[in-house]
């Protein structure tokens, strides 16, 4: 996975990993890597990839159980609200940039209707 | 605390290359030790594996001096390839058995075979790349306390990077503490803990690396490019 | 430290190899003449061997000294000063390796004399007469008890003083890398210290054994013999501890 140094590296990995579970490649109640294989996995430090299984959980993501692991939340409902806080986020930075440009409201919903229409995604 | 360090110079013929650097390392840590060529990083992992002794002021790892007791449990990997001519791959798995109790065989015939080394080849006639690989594989066949590796990233192409940061990982637990200098700070970032800002002998900056990104608003890349701009 | 002498050993192996196969061309050589009865070749193969054995002992002692400055001013210094070690164990072991090899070689070398010797009286003489002869050379070494430890003194003279001219050399080696490091011209200054050593060590054996040496009294020379081995001894130390305690202090590879 490439950084971007600008950005802390355990909000970015916390993203990497959500976008997995959101997309289904990381399963609900799946067991996570071990802190260490995590380190390895996304080639960082193991006291960063510890401190974003301490947020996760802080989050609600994931929970520990003694002894065993990490393991991704049961809960659908959470899976829903990370995705759409991730829309949320993608949406923020999308509208603030159109704004930018000076786009209205209006003229936003239509570019998006015409470009999600000519492109087959 | 593991290595302890006060006022610690190295005057060489016709310059100073540690000029009075006081810092302690903590236990079970990555950190960086950053800087151009030429800033005494070199000099100063030398004078904590008792290659070359201070001019003045102390170095101390767990309490003891610098000398046999340390060195059984300090890794050090210099820059420049160091085996003998003469030897092998295998001659210096062999030479590491001999004198290190730490040295795990089997982990360095996997880190070899891992490194694409061949047991049979003459260190003299290797690649640069391949000799920087070798010395790797033998210094972190060692289950050693402390590891100070000099530039580990030197002359490794970019596909093989990976493969020398994934082993340096494998090598950090709760227990074993790790200083890396490097130039390549872009290959450090992500892996750091702490960073030293080594500049003319002396510490420019040092601190945990989130709270230097913080504190500074600039990535760990961004603040070497400041400093020594 | 037996580690350390194996590795010793195995650095200066190449060399103890060349030497062995050149002795064994000269052999074989001497044994051509002897066979084919071409006194020239014969000759000539033992005026080589005669050259080549002085040449050996000194390569090897030379060898020994570049051997110890390049593990002091080459990369592969790392290898020998990041062992678990002292100064005192890595100096001791190369002046225990040093030793033994010289040892070991002139008792090879004299093997081979005897050896060649011995065929030469043999193919000279008649075969009766190299039995009386080895007799009578044990009858004159037993009886005559001097002889004996004369022999075994010279010897013990040539290998002290030989190793004391090695640890000398390292001695002045160290000191130019240590407590000179910071002098330029220190590599002409270590060996000017190195000639001033070895003349003050045999200005001191002159003055403390000229009075023991007495060239109308043979009877004592076995006597002065081991005194010189023991100053030789001596000196070895001194500049072994020397050694071992400059690079304890300012080692600096």
């Amino acid at each position: 996975m490439e950084f971007d140094n600008n950005i802390p590296i355990y909000i970015q990995v916390i993203a990497d990993i959500k976008k997995d579970i959101v997309t289904g490649v990381i399963q609900l109640g799946e067991k996570l890597p071990s802190g260490r294989d995590l380190a390895l996995k996304y080639q960082i430090n193991p006291n960063t990839a510890n401190r974003i299984y301490k947020e996760l959980e802080g989050e609600e993501v994931c929970f520990t159980k003694r002894g065993l692991g990490t393991y991704v939340t049961m809960d659908e409902e959470k899976l829903k609200s990370i995705r759409e806080e991730m829309a949320g986020t993608l949406l923020d930075n999308f509208i603030a940039g159109m704004k930018d440009l000076g786009f209205k409201k209006e003229e936003i919903i239509k570019i998006i209707e015409v470009k999600y229409d000519a492109k087959s995604f | 605390m593991v290595l302890q360090c006060k006022d610690l110079v190295k005057k060489y013929y016709s310059k100073t290359a540690v000029n009075g650097i006081s810092f302690d390392i903590d236990q079970g840590k990555i950190y960086a030790l950053l800087g151009p060529n030429g800033s005494g990083k070199t000099t100063f992992m030398k004078i904590a594996a008792g290659l070359v002794k201070p001019t003045s002021g102390t170095i101390t790892y767990k309490g003891n001096q610098i000398g046999p007791v340390t060195k059984e449990r300090i890794a050090y990997m210099s820059t420049e390839p160091f085996f003998y001519n003469y030897m092998t791959v295998a001659d210096v798995g062999k030479y590491y058995k001999d004198f290190f109790e730490d040295f795990d065989e089997k982990r360095y015939e996997e880190l070899i075979d891992r490194m694409e080394l061949n047991m049979k080849d003459k260190s003299k006639t290797l690649s640069s790349g391949l000799a920087a690989k070798l010395k790797i594989a033998a210094t972190l066949a060692r289950k050693a306390e402390l590891y100070m590796l000099d530039e580990p990233l030197n002359g490794i192409d970019i596909i093989a990077r990976d493969k020398i940061v994934t082993t340096i990982l494998e090598a950090a637990k709760d227990d074993v503490t790790l200083l890396i200098s490097s130039h390549l700070v872009d290959e450090l970032e992500k892996i750091i803990d702490n960073a030293i800002f080594v500049k003319n002998g002396n510490i420019a900056l040092m601190g945990e690396a989130e709270d230097l990104r913080v504190k500074h608003g600039k990535s760990i890349v961004e603040l070497y490019k400041e400093i020594y701009a | 430290m037996l580690k350390l002498m194996k590795y010793e050993f195995r650095k200066q192996a190449f060399s103890k190899m060349v030497i062995l196969l050149l002795v064994g061309l000269i052999q074989l050589f001497f044994f051509f003449g002897i066979v084919t009865d071409n006194n020239n070749v014969i000759g000539t193969s033992m005026g080589i061997l005669a050259v080549f054995t002085f040449g050996a002992l000194f390569f090897m002692a030379f060898e020994a000294i570049i051997t110890f400055s390049n593990d002091l001013k080459q990369k592969c210094s790392y290898m020998l000063f990041l062992t678990p070690h002292t100064s005192y164990s890595i100096v001791g072991a190369k002046v225990l390796a040093a030793a033994i090899q010289i040892i070991l070689a002139g008792i090879a070398f004299f093997l081979v004399y005897f050896l060649d010797i011995a065929v030469l009286v043999g193919k000279f003489n008649q075969l009766e007469l190299l039995k009386e002869m080895i007799n009578q050379f044990l009858q004159e070494v037993f009886s005559l008890n001097i002889q004996l430890q004369d022999i075994i003194g010279v010897v013990a003279v040539i290998i002290t003083a030989w190793i004391s001219v090695i640890t000398v050399a390292f001695f002045s080696i160290t000191l130019s890398t240590t407590f000179l490091a910071n002098f330029k011209l220190k590599g002409l200054v270590s060996f000017l210290i190195f000639i001033a050593i070895n003349y003050v060590f045999g200005e001191i054996v002159n003055m403390g054994l000229g009075r023991v040496y007495d060239i109308n009294n043979l009877s004592n020379l076995s006597m002065y013999y081991m005194l010189e081995s023991l100053y030789m001894l001596c000196f070895t130390i001194i500049t072994y501890v020397g050694t071992s305690w400059m690079l304890e202090k300012k080692v600096s590879v």
